[in-house]
């Protein structure tokens, strides 16, 4: 059965993109996976989305470490959108920095710092308790 | 002679200085030169040589840019470790589980079940090495007033089923409102891995035991750790012992990097760690830590 209408992951790793797709296709959980390279990327296609009073995915994936925009930026920027709030953001990272750690802290994302490798069981039961 | 001028020119007898350098017999030498007035319309110049004092300087500038540059590099290595090495193994680890999913009859061949540790060991060792280089960047002015008793406690509490299991029993010993300034994250850490050194080397057919105590000596708050387990020989070992990947017991799991993470963090806190230890008796840690009054 699918819960979501649609799960983004912002992700430059083209390895990890393809896992996440695996891992959501064997879950079946959600209608529309999306994905983006960067946080600009996907910053524009939120704005765009906003503009057009068309819906935000109902989860992204959020890496940190990218070219162009990080996912700080993205992050930040995203909070700034109109009705944004409603929407859950994970950051999914590989970075073990505590400055980073230290930021998730500030906004408020502890519960919502994952770090790589995802596994599916992991995925599975945070989809699962959304 | 704009300089005598001027000192003649000083009412209160005011001492002018300057730097200057002059090439003598094709060295560079450096000067250092007091003037001051005496009387109406003398002048007192005394000249002073700083040759090596100027040069030991300059070296001095050029050891800080060389250690500022270190610096910059380990920080780049510490990023790169942190974030482009860990996304590999991740990718690695999370191909593999996807693979055995797939095909879970594929992890029969000890091929893939020997890359699968591998990705995994590979994982824990950078991991450790990132645990090692952020605390080179720890910073001793987050220390902070921490009960040592409530430490330990929650540390052996953390650690009891693991005592449990080797019979070690824990005993802390601290009195309840001794206190110590102290990054608690890192006393954490060194409370954690005295411990878990402690119950890892229990010897066996004895009541194996780990005794923390605390006592004041001098400017310190002293932390002891006494067991009686293994031990180690120190004539052998002694310099090795708080070294990285270094490993003296072959028969359990370690890793080699606990005693060298606890030094560095008793280091950044500026205190220090002695151990005294003999073979089949057990093993006393003795840390120091600067007392502050809390």
């Amino acid at each position: 059965m699918k819960m979501f209408k649609e799960i983004t992951i912002i992700d430059d790793d083209k390895i990890q993109v393809f896992l996440f797709l695996k891992f959501m296709e064997k879950m079946d959980k959600a209608e529309i996976v999306s994905s983006f390279v960067n946080g600009k990327e996907a910053f524009d296609e939120m704005k765009e989305r906003s503009e057009n009073n068309a819906s935000y995915p109902d989860i992204i994936f959020l890496d940190l470490n990218m070219p162009v925009w990080d996912g700080w930026l993205f992050y930040d920027e995203f909070k700034k959108l109109p009705n944004s709030d409603a929407i859950t953001i994970y950051i999914l990272t590989s970075s073990l920095s505590s400055v980073d750690n230290d930021k998730a802290i500030e906004r408020g994302l502890n519960e919502k710092y994952l770090n790589k490798p995802l596994n599916f069981e992991q995925l599975r039961e945070l989809l699962q308790n959304k | 002679m704009e300089v005598i001028d001027e000192c003649l020119s000083k009412k209160n007898q005011e001492v002018i200085s300057f730097e200057y350098e002059l090439e003598i017999s094709g060295r560079r030498r450096f000067f250092n030169a007091n003037n001051i007035a005496f009387g109406e319309d003398k002048v007192i110049v005394s000249v002073r040589d700083i040759t090596d004092y100027q040069e030991n300087l300059d070296r001095i500038k050029q050891l800080l840019s060389i250690q500022e540059k270190q610096n910059e590099k380990l920080l780049n290595f510490t990023h790169i470790v942190s974030h482009n090495l860990r996304s590999h193994t991740a990718n690695m680890q999370g191909l593999l589980s996807l693979l055995k999913m797939d095909d879970p009859e594929i992890f029969d061949n000890p091929y893939v079940d020997l890359m699968n540790t591998s990705a995994e060991n590979l994982n824990d060792t950078i991991a450790n090495l990132n645990e090692v280089l952020e605390m080179t960047f720890g910073d001793p002015d987050d220390k902070i007033s921490v009960n040592l008793y409530k430490t330990v406690d929650k540390s052996i509490k953390s650690v009891s089923t693991l005592a449990k299991e080797a019979g070690v029993s824990l005993y802390n010993e601290i009195d309840k409102d001794v206190a110590v300034k102290s990054i608690p994250a890192y006393l954490d850490s060194i409370v954690f891995n005295m411990l878990t050194n402690g119950i890892k080397f229990h010897r066996a057919g004895v009541d194996s035991y780990v005794r923390v105590t605390s006592s004041r000596k001098d400017s310190f708050l002293v932390i002891q750790f006494e067991d009686n387990g293994v031990g180690v020989d120190l004539s052998l070992h002694g310099e090795k012992l708080f070294g990285m990947y270094k490993t003296f017991h072959s028969h359990v799991e370690s890793k080699g990097l606990g005693l060298f993470i606890t030094k560095n963090q008793i280091e950044v806190m500026d205190g220090k760690i002695d151990v005294e230890s003999e073979v089949n008796k057990g093993t006393t840690f003795t840390i120091y830590l600067p007392y502050e009054d809390v």
